[in-house]
């Protein structure tokens, strides 16, 4: 069997994983009831947050989570279910951060890291992850969000596809590119592959 | 497969969406070549840091994070049951004497009253009454059915400016206290109209709708009072517990509800009016 057998059944693991959403809370909310708008909220409120994190950087992430649901709530009263809500949430979520980014572009993209000395400090936890968060920052916008939405949320491109309207090869050809800059630039800050 | 051809494929090979004969090529070709075998481990290797920051990805519990939404999203008033209950008991004839009474008790200025039943206007088919009602019930309810009926759009003032060729007037009248809420602008069937919510200090949620001039009253069946404050006209109901006050400056016609003392409404009526140019 190939290596990669475990990556294709983990591919809809996550997401069956993930609560969802049922129909009578979206009904609710595109209502305005706040008993469901609260039940949206806390199922999902992972998932957004976690997007949000990896798109813009914790220090910005809880506005952008609230900024993102402000925006699920104005809106739900037009998704119609055309397409899957996953796929409606997360385009959402990834617009108001790429808005964020174009927004502060140059705050975000001047995040300096030190090179890391991985023989003198084993203790690397919180060290890696600044350095993921340093190494994503300086990923273009688009690659950025195609290799998060397959990292962390392990999306198959046929719904990162979906998500950001584009062709399943160029979803292909970005996450691959934003994995090999990604590799460069980790490696640039210590990081052993 | 030469190994310039697999390392364009690596990627989709490691998430497995390459077609299987592709994939097959390629995995035969790791099975013999190992620099390739040594950039598909890294491919691993970066997943894993993903994963092993991922824990730092949960989410802060913070306890206010839903509240302060509710706050942003208008919220801002729960009502206990207790109240509730007596509002949906009341009907709006014994609420029109008790509008009276309360005029005649706490206003401090010149108010005199005589009972007029506000003919229906045909321009508009908003049912005021329920829409205050559930306003008092549910001010997230209210605002969603208000702005799923009349096209309503959640704007800046830039936008609303924007949209409506004006800014609204309200916006820069109210009194300083007020904080905005939220800003919206509906497509009535009388006019385009800037509808904002505003929080007072003392915690009430208040509505305030912008009408052209001449573009009559907003509501559909509340019957009303028809007061004086000064010299100026104005339209007064109670539904539920709160105050609606109906009144017309020289640019435009305004509505308020939400306000529970008349002191607030005299407030209102006075900020609006009282720094309009032509006030």
């Amino acid at each position: 069997m190939p290596e990669t057998s475990n990556r294709l059944d983990d591919v809809g693991i996550p997401l069956a994983e993930e609560p969802v959403v049922s129909e009578a809370t979206l009904y609710g909310c595109r209502n305005g009831d706040p008993a469901d708008q609260r039940t949206l909220y806390e199922l999902v409120l992972p998932k957004v947050y976690r997007l949000a994190a990896r798109m813009v950087g914790q220090q910005d992430a809880e506005d952008l989570t609230q900024q993102s649901f402000l925006q699920v709530f104005r809106k739900i009263s037009v998704f119609r279910g055309e397409s899957q809500f996953d796929t409606w949430l997360y385009r959402l979520v990834v617009n108001e951060c790429l808005q964020h980014l174009r927004r502060r572009k140059s705050n975000f993209s001047s995040l300096e890291f030190e090179p890391m000395d991985h023989r003198s400090n084993p203790e690397q936890g919180s060290e890696f992850r600044e350095m993921l968060d340093a190494a994503l920052a300086k990923l273009d916008p688009d690659l950025r969000t195609a290799i998060v939405l397959r990292e962390v949320e392990k999306l198959p491109y046929s719904e990162i596809a979906k998500v950001l309207s584009i062709p399943e090869g160029t979803v292909a050809s970005r996450v691959s590119k934003a994995r090999s800059l990604l590799k460069q630039h980790l490696i640039d800050l210590g990081w052993e592959p | 497969m030469n190994c310039e051809r697999v390392r364009e494929y690596l990627s989709a090979y490691y998430d497995g969406e390459l077609p299987e004969a592709i994939h097959l090529d390629v995995e035969a070709h790791l099975d013999h070549c190992v620099d390739c075998r040594h950039e598909f481990t890294s491919l691993k290797k970066l997943s894993s840091l993903f994963e092993q920051t991922s824990s730092d990805l949960a989410v802060p519990t913070s306890p206010s994070g839903w509240a302060e939404l509710q706050n942003k999203l208008g919220e801002t008033r729960i009502l206990s049951d207790e109240t509730r209950q007596r509002a949906s008991r009341r009907n709006i004839a014994s609420l029109v004497v008790l509008a009276a009474s309360l005029l005649l008790v706490v206003s401090g200025l010149v108010w005199f009253t005589n009972r007029e039943e506000i003919s229906h206007h045909a321009s508009t088919s908003l049912d005021l009454n329920q829409f205050v009602t559930d306003f008092q019930s549910d001010p997230t309810v209210a605002q969603a059915r208000l702005l799923s009926n009349f096209h309503g759009q959640v704007v800046t003032p830039e936008e609303a400016t924007s949209l409506l060729h004006r800014r609204p007037a309200f916006l820069d009248r109210v009194p300083k206290d007020y904080q905005l809420v939220s800003l919206n602008v509906l497509q009535m069937p009388c006019c385009k109209c800037p509808q904002g919510v505003y929080r007072t200090p003392s915690g009430e949620t208040v509505c305030i709708f912008e009408h052209e001039l001449g573009s009559g009253v907003l509501t559909d069946k509340c019957p009303m009072i028809k007061s004086k404050c000064g010299d100026r006209d104005v339209k007064l109901a109670e539904v539920g517990d709160v105050l609606l006050v109906n009144w017309a400056s020289k640019e435009h016609s305004f509505t308020a509800v939400g306000l529970d003392k008349m002191e607030s409404v005299i407030h209102l009526v006075d900020a609006i009016d009282g720094t309009s140019p032509h006030g």
